[in-house]
């Protein structure tokens, strides 16, 4: 037999073992998948070829964790790709579609390209069908571009349409305006709709990196919908890194929605760290409204880092109203790492719903650091809506980090406070342990505190365990009235 | 311990004693979604050890020497100043036994140390920032990936931070293939990232994720190429990266928010908001009913309903059913509805409501008109109303009847005269309701005549019925009288109509004719209409077998025509016909005939032994002669292999005037024969017999049949015919004047010499001559070159300076050329040339642009077969001066037929640019035109334009195409064919003269 009969055994042998590998729902053995095991004429074909590249692929396939599959069959492929790659295709082209698949696909495109482009993207033309397959042509083109642009703008035409075509625009686009920015963008300009749209998104994507204001320029007269938005934030980015005072004009420019909003954020943050009063001039020419609110919010992150003084006295100068308590929040979270002055710089201000807005923001910033302090001041105030929330949110924290002594403090609170405590607290508790938190819950002394606790904990246990909660409650040590609500909630 | 290793342990143990000392409760915070792998801080957990910082938590692998995942909150206050760290730092709070990767183990990878927790979300102190700069906190990424599309998602969630939310993220990789960095870090396939966006509130983030939580997912290929696609390309379900990894994600939140976030995408419908799986559909009621809208829609909890007519909002219309009763007219619109629950909400397509019975209602009245006399008048009305109007124009109160508009909306009159004089009114009208409009007066003023059209030119065959008619205007009523060189005719009665009739005219009526149109209030005179009456080429006779008889052509001087079959053995047959197995360029289709050849003599010589015949007798006092012939063929292998064509001619014996192969292979093909004319003598008849034959002498064969069809034959009936006329029947010269300058603006002119024999040709380009003849902007300098195919032959750059200049001088004087003046910088080249084709090229010797002439004369005597048979000239088409022409000269006393074509379109076909678009051909003879075309298909002898193109080897023109094209039988004598571009337009064109049999 000559080489050639010799090697379409072995091929068709190849087939066969990986057919085994599939259809077999136990765990093959390695002689199963050796060419000498299949029938017939097949007994003729060496054996010791490729058997133990088939018997590692075997194995691989049989793991169950993904991780550890995908690297044992990735090896296992490699080496037979190794030894003979025609093999390596044909058993490729048996596995079923899915995550080895792809592993095995990639493997065999990614060394392929580099020593045969045309076969290489013939196979992929066959082979790598699903968007996430047609990742492929991001490698291909990416080193198709950066060894000869125009050939690789030849070699376009054997690449079909979709995200195969998208990916291969794009990757070259990208990689050509690096090398020649004037001849990729010409290029880009020419290339059909379809085409032109996220070539030149990719292409601008670079030139923002040393041009942002010629990207901005093009794109508005060249991209349209997310392509443009996308692009005329990322300039706007780049551009308030290199030249805040350039990017204060440009925002009224761009398209009023997100991407304003975004922008103006952007720009209301670098101004600030350089010059806050300048950010806040910028922030005085956008239109009220959450941009400006969020814009502002910007400005006091950035400013308090440098002078947090100056930053407290501006909000508390602000004219009442929203927009004040909106600041104020902030300012307050960002305060926090110094709760004294934070404290005290709230409670100073005059408007009372600013005030409130402070204080709640604090004790939920305050307890990310120090949790406990934070709860124990918050179950001091006034009894109240903002004091309910100062004290459920800095317990929301208090239980993250110390669940047992958020637990021992809700026990201690007075009854006025304590329903509305261990309400907040027993989903996180039942979350992790609810037998735990069912039993804490029953330790409570006031009757409204603790069923209400029980039917919050038994709540989040039904939604994460339902059978067991039900089973937990049937032999629960509680009112015939109480289990009558916990099982049927809608009633009540 | 080396120097190295302790200043890494410092720096971590400083590290850690600011982290410890400044945040309590930090590293939960970084975890609040869950532990996806079930990560533990215990030795042992090898692949899935668990690391939690004030800045992050991470699932750390010791087999792959990266995280398995790191998770992050991250809000605006986690962004500062504090810029990037300077270093990264190698791991040594790793459990003994751990490999610790070295800050230098990616070197020379090719892959970065990617970061998971990014060091841009850590960025408020410096400690913070240094945090994400551990080892355990870095993957190996590929640059693109790492600085590109993953770097740009990063950048979005610390904008989506800033716009006033708390994000909470886990990333990592997966896909790992068993590749690895020479360190043995692994090279993840994917680097995934799942971002949960919870807006700022009070306490804890996890505390408020509900399932409409927005969340993010992302899986990125780790990849070159990727650097400039928008993350949004990558978007998946966290799900979906459970699937890859194993893992389980947000283990913190109730299972039924898991499960919900688990199946998000970003930028989809959230799971359980409204979908409309039926919409509703248009109604059409009738005024005063009632209609009704209905939409299905699916979706979680209550949904609510908001319906709108023409994007306003109807407030009482809040059900999944719309009912609108006691329709009015208002009602008419497009209807869509909003449903919406707490999820989101979607919108139907906007359906109509028509209202039917609307009686007519006049949006616009007609208006008064004050128009000239014999001009038009139109009175227009715009009206609405359902069902159909109609419309019903009254002059003064009566309806209007004769007139074709005056049941439309808008009334037409035509010819208004002082008679139309009146008030005018519309009846609209349709089964609810008519209306009538305001009256609108129409006001005719006096008006003295003007012409409106006149033709331009007229060409009509000799003995057929020429036509003129005049379209004018003016005050009734108009008088005419038509004028031949401003005479009145008198003798016709048509003269003094609007149309003149002049029935069998004759080439004597040719002329220049116009009208006087005359009423009360003056006279006009139309422009000069020139009238050519000239030959009209005859059609060839054919027979398409359909019958035996000439189906077409048969002149009515000309009788007989019906083909036999016979054979040597002296048997006729009738014909037979059968279907037509296949085809070739120009066949008919329907049928042919068939002949079988009979057992005997296949000897060319002895005349073979089967073939068609058919003859054809000229009326007293007529001959004929017949010019050309041509047949489709078929025959095998065991048919004839040649045919033979003989000819009786009155009492003489039968003539063989031509013979040539068949092709054997059972494929049709068109066969011209070519022979000297076959004279007649006066009423005598002429025989042709079409024999098929071997040519081998092979006696005894009983043949396969073989088959004609579409046989053609041309020919020429006429008094006083003479042979050597029909010889010197051909064209003896043929001429080009083009506009030129250099390449690639170059001026080329080919032609063609028939037959088997050599001939002496002399081949002009004329520039400086033209000049002194009044033809401004000519070459100052033409330089002539001359081609066979790609070899150049001979150049000539002023004909005095070539040697033979008194030969040259000679040969233009007995042709009839025009003299070139002594020492002029025209070309000339005469030369002996063998049969084929040729291409004189003309181009400027200066460069600068020019109008220049190029011409080949037949300097031979006249010889059958043997003549210069086509000429053509490629150049820009201009206007004026620049007009391409083309001259030729019909030789002998007869007339011959040609095909003269002007491709502009046809052009584009072989990648010439700028071409003329629409080219007007114009045939001259002397100063009259005597054809005109401006479109090929357009002309009645479009058919004979594709067979005789397809016969002279010319290419196809397309069907419907703008090229233009005639076939014409001239007299002896001088014409040009004139190419100019329709309304002005210029543009390169091709000019093409094609003698035909």
């Amino acid at each position: 037999m000559n080489r050639r009969g010799i090697f379409a055994l072995l091929m068709a042998a190849a087939l066969l073992a990986v057919a085994v590998l599939i259809l077999r729902p136990f765990a093959p053995s390695a002689a199963s998948l050796r060419p000498d095991s299949a029938p017939g004429s097949m007994a003729v074909v060496n054996p010791a070829d490729l058997s133990a590249e088939y018997a590692s692929l075997a194995a691989a396939i049989q793991l169950a964790d993904p991780r550890i599959r995908a690297r044992t069959l990735g090896q296992a492929f490699q080496a037979l790709l190794e030894r003979d790659f025609e093999a390596a295709l044909l058993t490729m082209r048996a596995l079923p579609r899915g995550a080895d698949y792809d592993t095995a696909l990639f493997l065999l495109l990614d060394g392929l390209h580099r020593r045969d482009p045309e076969r290489a993207l013939a196979l992929a033309r066959d082979l790598a069908t699903t968007r996430e397959q047609a990742a492929i042509y991001n490698v291909f083109f990416d080193t198709f571009a950066h060894a000869n642009p125009a050939m690789a703008v030849s070699r376009l035409a054997f690449v079909p349409p979709g995200p195969a075509r998208e990916n291969a625009v794009r990757a070259l686009a990208g990689v050509w305006l690096r090398l020649d920015a004037p001849v990729a963008l010409a290029w880009v300009r020419q290339l059909p709709p379809v085409e032109r749209a996220p070539a030149l998104e990719s292409a601008l994507h670079e030139l923002a990196r040393t041009d942002p204001l010629q990207v901005i320029e093009l794109a508005q007269t060249s991209l349209m919908g997310p392509a443009l938005e996308r692009t005329l934030f990322l300039a706007v980015q780049k551009l308030t890194v290199t030249d805040p005072a350039a990017a204060v004009g440009i925002v009224p420019l761009l398209p009023a929605g997100d991407t304003q909003t975004r922008a103006a954020l952007e720009v209301a943050r670098a101004l600030a760290a350089k010059n806050p009063a300048a950010a806040l001039d910028f922030i005085a020419q956008l239109p009220s409204g959450s941009a400006s609110a969020l814009a502002l919010n910007s400005v006091l992150t950035s400013w308090v880092a440098t002078a947090p003084a100056a930053a407290a006295q501006y909000v508390a100068a602000l004219p009442s109203g929203p927009r004040q308590d909106a600041a104020a929040a902030h300012l307050a979270g960002l305060l926090a790492r110094e709760p004294a002055n934070a404290l005290a710089w709230a409670q100073s201000l005059p408007s009372v719903n600013a005030r409130a807005a402070a204080q709640v923001s604090l004790a939920s910033a305050w307890a990310q650091i120090d949790p406990a302090a934070a709860t124990l001041w918050a179950s001091t105030q006034i009894v109240g809506p903002a004091a309910t929330s100062a004290l459920t949110g800095a317990l929301s924290y208090w239980v993250l980090s110390d669940a047992t002594a958020a637990c021992d403090f809700v026990t201690t609170l007075p009854a006025s406070t304590q329903s509305v405590a261990a309400v907040s607290i027993a989903p996180q508790l039942a979350q992790r342990d609810p037998a735990a938190a069912l039993a804490w819950a029953q330790t409570l002394a006031d009757l409204a505190a603790r069923e209400a606790a029980i039917a919050a904990a038994y709540t989040r246990w039904v939604d994460n365990a339902p059978s067991v909660a039900r089973t937990w409650l049937d032999s629960a040590n509680l009112s015939g009235e109480l289990k009558n609500r916990l099982r049927f909630p809608a009633a009540r | 311990m080396t120097s190295t290793r302790r200043l890494v342990w410092c720096v971590l143990a400083v590290l850690q004693l600011a982290a410890a000392a400044r945040a309590t409760i930090g590293t939960t915070l970084q975890s609040q979604l869950g532990n996806p792998s079930g990560a533990t801080s215990v030795a042992t957990a090898t692949t899935n050890y668990l690391i939690a910082r004030p800045q992050y938590a991470l699932s750390y692998n010791n087999t792959t020497r990266e995280p398995n995942w790191v998770s992050w909150n991250l809000t605006t206050a986690d962004i500062g100043t504090s810029g990037r760290s300077a270093n990264f730092f190698q791991d040594t709070t790793l459990p003994a036994g751990f490999y610790q990767v070295l800050t230098t183990d990616y070197s020379g990878s090719g892959y970065d140390r990617g970061h998971m927790c990014p060091s841009g979300d850590r960025t408020i102190t410096d400690l913070d920032n240094e945090a994400t700069f551990f080892m355990t906190n870095m993957i190996a990424q590929a640059p693109d990936n790492n600085q590109g599309v993953w770097a740009n998602f990063e950048s979005e969630c610390r904008s989506i931070a800033a716009a006033g939310n708390e994000v909470l993220i886990i990333s990592g990789p997966s896909g790992y293939a068993g590749a690895t960095i020479a360190s043995g870090v692994a090279i993840a396939g994917y680097t995934w990232k799942i971002a949960v966006v919870v807006p700022l509130g009070t306490g804890s983030a996890v505390s408020r994720i509900t399932s409409a939580t927005r969340v993010i997912a992302i899986k990125i290929p780790n990849i070159a190429g990727v650097r400039s696609t928008p993350w949004q390309n990558y978007i998946t379900t966290a799900g979906q990266i459970e699937t890859d990894t194993g893992y389980t994600f947000f283990t913190d939140l109730p299972a039924s928010v898991a499960t919900a976030l688990r199946a998000k995408i970003e930028g989809a419908a959230p799971v359980g908001s409204p979908s409309i799986t039926t919409q509703p559909a248009a109604q059409t009621a009738a005024l005063g009913g009632s209609a009704t809208f209905s939409v299905t829609a699916t979706g979680d909890a209550t949904l609510t309903y908001q319906w709108s007519r023409d994007d306003v909002v109807l407030p009482s219309a809040q059900s999944a059913t719309l009912i609108l009763s006691s329709l009015t007219a208002a009602e008419t619109g497009n209807y869509s509805v909003v449903v919406k629950n707490s999820l989101g909400s979607a919108t139907s397509v906007a359906v109509s409501l028509t209202i039917t019975g609307l009686s007519p209602a006049i949006v616009t009245s007609p208006s008064a008109r004050t128009v000239p006399a014999g001009s038009s008048a139109t009175f227009a009305v715009v009206a609405a109303g359902s069902p159909t109007l109609t419309y019903q124009w009254r002059k003064a109160g009566v309806a209007l009847t004769g007139n074709t508009t005056a049941t439309t909306a808008a009334l037409t009159l035509p010819n208004a005269q002082a008679a139309d004089i009146a008030n005018y009114d519309v009846v609209i009208a349709n089964s609810v309701g008519s209306i009538t409009s305001a009256v609108a007066a129409l006001k005719v003023t006096p008006a003295a005549p003007s012409v409106t059209s006149v033709p331009a030119t007229q060409i009509s065959a000799p003995g057929a019925t020429a036509t003129m008619t005049v379209v004018a205007s003016g005050s009734a009523p108009l008088t005419y009288q038509w004028r031949k060189a401003g005479v009145p005719l008198t003798d016709n009665s048509s003269a003094t109509t609007a149309t003149l009739s002049i029935s069998g005219a004759t080439t004597a009526d040719s002329g220049s004719y116009d009208v006087v149109i005359t009423n009360s209030l003056g006279s006009t005179t139309s422009a000069a209409i020139k009238l050519n009456i000239t030959v009209i080429p005859p059609d060839p006779v054919l027979w398409d077998f359909t019958t035996a008889t000439a189906t077409s052509g048969l002149p009515a001087d000309v009788s007989g025509g019906t083909i036999v079959q016979r054979n040597n053995f002296g048997t006729t047959q009738t014909l037979t016909t059968v279907s037509v197995s296949s085809g070739y360029t120009g066949v008919s289709g329907t049928s042919n005939a068939g002949a079988a050849a009979r057992v005997g003599s296949l000897n060319l010589a002895e005349g073979g032994s089967a073939f068609f015949e058919f003859t054809l007798t000229p009326a007293a006092a007529r001959q004929l002669c017949i010019t050309g012939l041509s047949f489709g063929a078929r025959s095998t292998a065991t048919g004839p292999q040649a045919y033979a064509l003989f000819v009786v001619n009155g009492a003489a014996e039968p003539a063989l005037i031509a013979t040539g192969p068949l092709a054997n292979n059972s494929v049709w093909s068109r066969i011209t024969p070519t022979f000297l004319p076959v004279l007649s003598d006066t009423a005598t008849s002429v025989t042709f017999r079409l024999y098929g034959c071997n040519g081998s002498g092979n006696a005894g064969v009983n043949t396969a049949n073989w088959r004609i069809d579409d046989l053609a034959v041309q020919l020429i009936t006429g008094a006083g015919l003479t042979a050597g006329a029909t010889k010197e029947r051909r064209l003896t010269n043929l001429s080009s004047r083009v506009r030129t300058a250099n390449l690639p603006d170059v001026a080329i002119a080919g032609f063609t010499i028939a037959g088997t024999a050599s001939k002496l040709v002399l081949i002009r380009a004329a520039g400086p001559t033209l000049g002194a003849l009044g033809v401004s902007g000519s070459l100052s300098a033409p330089k002539l070159e001359l081609f066979r195919g790609a070899g150049s032959i001979e150049t000539n750059t002023g004909w005095t300076t070539a040697a033979n200049s008194a030969a040259i001088a000679a040969a233009a004087s007995s042709s009839g050329a025009f003299a070139f003046a002594a020492g002029s910088n025209d070309s000339a080249i005469l030369t002996t040339l063998t049969p084929g084709g040729y291409t004189a090229q003309i181009s400027s010797g200066t460069g600068s642009a020019g109008v220049g002439l190029i011409e080949v004369y037949d300097l031979s005597s006249a010889t059958a077969g043997q003549n210069l048979v086509n000429l053509s000239t490629r150049a820009l088409a201009g206007t004026g001066s620049e007009t391409l022409i083309s001259g030729l000269i019909i030789g002998g006393t007869l007339p011959k037929r040609v095909l003269i074509r002007a491709a502009g379109p046809a052009l584009a076909a072989f990648n010439l640019t700028g071409v003329l678009a629409r080219p007007q051909l114009t045939l001259f003879s002397g100063n009259t035109p005597v054809f005109v075309n401006t479109g090929w298909s357009t002309s009645a002898d479009a058919a004979a334009i594709t067979s005789a193109s397809a016969q002279a080897g010319a290419f196809a023109f397309a069907a419907g195409s703008a090229d233009a094209a005639m076939i014409v039988t001239l007299a002896p004598g001088a014409y040009t064919a004139q190419v100019t571009g329709v309304a002005g337009a210029t543009g390169l064109a091709l000019v093409e003269v094609y003698e035909l049999p």
